[in-house]
């Protein structure tokens, strides 16, 4: 009973209604998904379809353990939880209830869908398993740690995956069932440990949920700009002087002393979702095929969006591209627009602030971006060497045309951020998750549209003539920036 | 003190708390440990009333009584958000969370940093009441020294992490006191030898000596006698004492 009210008081707040509205609509999604293969696939194709839906098994009860974890962990390092007594044992005891609960309603549910293909207790503890999985897997105080988890869960995911693991559950049920209700009594109190108690320092939660959408990078350890102690900003130009030194300036403030650090850590967020994804999309292809070149070219056809071999791929890496570059545009957009210090550290007037703020948005874009764009043109050129074949890409490779959406795009979605954060106000987590999740699905959403647009076209015109569209519309989104953040930094108050 | 509680590891040697090595400390031994830490953090998203109730649930021992009595005293608003209060309503906060369980032993790293004088003064007058109910230890760590010299009665000090003194307040203040002379007869020496004398300041009718008193013959009448000299002793701070200890431990 203390061990639920504990975690009920944790739990009960805003933040976890947005937490839930977002499993929710993945799993409609994903439920709808599997629907329209099942519908798709027919008779011939039940047993794939019904092996790829017994992938909810796991992502399911995983995607549950990482949230159910979440408050916890949230609290978990922070130094005040050393001392109560018994915190460990009240929260894990409510854990596993819940990872029971959960568990139990994925089983359950698969079965009354008739779409569970392993025997139900096997099928329960491997649920079981995904669930402790979940709750270590995203462990966003130690990156490295999450990294090697979150590869840990790709390799069990496409294990799980595999025909030949739920034909071995369904063999031998109580050695698969062992193995499950050992892995989750494993893994359940690898995240209660006295270890993980003694980690210094407390996430913001909703910093968790902005991470909770990548699993790669470091951006805990960004420096926050009011952490620095005032200093002169580094071999800083006399007034009005040399803007590139002022743009150095703001980058010193929002990043401190690292030149690239940042561009790197961000470009990691980005490379890290869509890398992800065709990590998985190729397994899944060489799993279904069985053959490792019509997977490599499949998935080089889908970079390079040539229709002889994209099929269905081809929409998936857009989206993906899209999301990466829309996850990109939230967290810079969180960069505030006011970048330097108050006047008596850099007196410079309204109007070279702004211009200051736009020349820096427009640097980490075109850093953020170009990597991104080297990122994807070495993967399809590294695909291409695997695959042994020339690369059948449009006139404009695959690759570019998301990301020049985004580079487009990223002024509206700025300013758009900004009016919806208003200055100096004090979110509260559904207020700053709801715009969260709108924002990165509406500019993921317009960058696929502006690129599928972009794609249908490109027979018809020439490379050159969308070089120029592309060149006037950055122009046009750009400029309109400037004017927008001279307008803001006029009339606001910068106190 | 993180070490004291288990919080940090040892790199080498061992700490025990309340019997048990530190790195061991269990859920019991840990209900019986208040602290309050240097860099206080609580949840910023929770009301205060929801972490006490949050941290209580925890306690066997948690007081109701004592809670509602500190809220009041140190006037702390119950409704309010953690992360909307000042860092001085803060580590008011942290402290009534440390207090409530009545632990057998407080830890209160630089408590009052953050607080005005007259709260710094009323918070240290509650600890002494909550000492005195309790009969617990509470190990306060503060450069505030002149703060925490009226609540204590046992100081150890340190120097570059190691202990340069570990002695009862009294004793302390015994050792070291300073002595005003005022000259009754001619001029007073340019330097006093006494090899207790450890500072000194003076003009030819009067003079300032820090003292160390110990061992016998050092009192401040045949000091005087012998120098022709009214002595008036004064007490010395806490404040004052520690560069004493300090030049001492590096002599």
């Amino acid at each position: 009973m203390n061990a639920l009210s504990a975690y009920g008081r944790l739990v009960w707040r805003p933040h976890s209604a947005v937490q839930l509205y977002i499993v929710a609509c993945l799993v409609v999604a994903a439920c709808t998904w599997i629907g329209w293969l099942h519908g798709l696939m027919g008779v011939e194709h039940a047993a794939l379809a019904l092996r790829r839906t017994n992938s909810l098994l796991w992502i399911a009860p995983l995607a549950m353990g990482a949230l159910a974890v979440s408050p916890v962990r949230e609290l978990f390092h922070a130094q005040f939880t050393w001392h109560l007594p018994g915190v460990r044992r009240a929260l894990g005891l409510a854990l596993a209830l819940i990872a029971v609960l959960s568990a139990g309603l994925t089983v359950i549910g698969l079965s009354l869908l008739g779409w569970l293909v392993v025997p139900v207790v096997p099928a329960l503890a491997l649920a079981l398993a995904a669930f402790s999985l979940g709750l270590i897997a995203f462990d966003w105080m130690h990156p490295r740690r999450a990294l090697v988890r979150g590869a840990l869960v790709l390799v069990l995911g496409l294990l799980l995956g595999s025909e030949a693991v739920w034909s071995a559950a369904s063999t031998w049920p109580v050695a698969s069932t062992l193995v499950g209700v050992c892995g989750a009594a494993w893994l359940l109190p690898q995240c209660l440990s006295r270890a993980a108690l003694r980690r210094k320092g407390l996430i913001r939660v909703k910093r968790v949920m902005g991470l909770a959408l990548i699993a790669v990078a470091d951006l805990e350890n960004l420096p926050e700009p009011e952490d620095r102690a005032p200093a002169r900003p580094p071999r800083l130009a006399p007034r009005g002087d040399r803007p590139w030194m002022w743009v150095r300036a703001a980058h010193y403030e929002l990043f401190g002393w690292s030149a690239t650090g940042w561009m790197w850590r961000v470009g990691a967020i980005v490379l890290g979702v869509p890398f992800g994804v065709c990590a998985v999309h190729f397994a899944l292809n060489v799993l279904e095929t069985g053959a490792w070149k019509g997977a490599v070219e499949h998935l080089h056809g889908s970079l390079t969006r040539s229709d002889a071999l994209a099929g269905r791929a081809t929409a998936d890496i857009d989206f993906v591209l899209a999301m990466g570059g829309a996850l990109f545009l939230f967290f810079t957009g969180m960069i505030p627009t006011e970048t330097l210090k108050p006047a008596r550290l850099q007196p410079i007037s309204r109007r070279q602030r702004a211009e200051i703020t736009w020349r820096l948005h427009l640097v980490v874009d075109l850093g953020v971006l170009g990597l991104l764009a080297l990122g994807l043109f070495g993967a399809s050129e590294l695909l291409a060497l695997l695959g042994g074949f020339e690369g059948r890409g449009g006139p404009v490779p695959g690759w570019l045309r998301p990301i020049a959406a985004m580079m487009i795009l990223a002024p509206l979605a700025r300013c758009w951020q900004h009016a919806r954060r208003g200055r100096g106000t004090q979110w509260s987590h559904a207020g700053y998750m709801l715009p969260l999740v709108v924002s990165v699905t509406v500019v993921a959403l317009l960058a696929g549209g502006v690129s599928e647009l972009w794609s249908m076209h490109t027979g018809r015109h020439s490379a050159a003539t969308w070089a120029v569209v592309v060149c006037a519309l950055l122009a046009a989104t750009q400029l309109f920036f400037r004017a927008y953040l001279r307008r803001r930094l006029a009339l606001g108050d910068l106190i | 003190m993180r070490h004291v509680v288990g919080l940090q590891l040892p790199g080498a040697g061992e700490v025990q708390t309340l019997g048990v090595p530190s790195e061991r400390l269990g859920s019991s031994e840990l209900g019986r440990i208040g602290m309050v830490h240097q860099e206080i953090e609580l949840p910023g998203w929770m009301r205060v009333e929801r972490l006490l109730r949050y941290v209580a649930s925890y306690h066997a021992r948690w007081s109701r009584d004592r809670e509602a009595r500190l809220l009041e005293e140190l006037e702390i608003d119950p409704a309010v958000q953690v992360g909307m209060l000042t860092p001085g309503n803060l580590q008011k906060v942290a402290v009534v969370l440390a207090v409530c369980p009545r632990p057998e032993l407080l830890l209160l790293d630089e408590p009052v940093s953050a607080l005005d004088p007259i709260v710094r003064e009323r918070l240290l007058s509650l600890l002494i009441d909550l000492l005195r109910e309790d009969g617990s230890t509470i190990v306060i760590s503060s450069h505030v020294l002149r703060d925490v010299e009226r609540v204590v009665d046992w100081i150890v000090c340190l120097e570059r992490g190691r202990v340069i003194t570990d002695v009862a307040m009294d004793e302390l203040r015994e050792r070291y006191v300073e002595w005003r002379l005022t000259s009754t007869n001619g001029a007073l020496p340019a330097r006093f030898d006494e090899p207790f004398v450890l500072r000194q300041q003076s003009d030819e009718r009067s003079a300032w000596l820090v003292v160390r008193r110990a061992g016998a013959g050092i009192d401040a009448l045949s000091f005087g006698a012998r120098h022709h000299a009214v002595v008036e002793e004064r007490p010395m701070d806490l404040e004052r004492i520690f560069p004493l200890l300090l030049d001492e431990a590096r002599t």
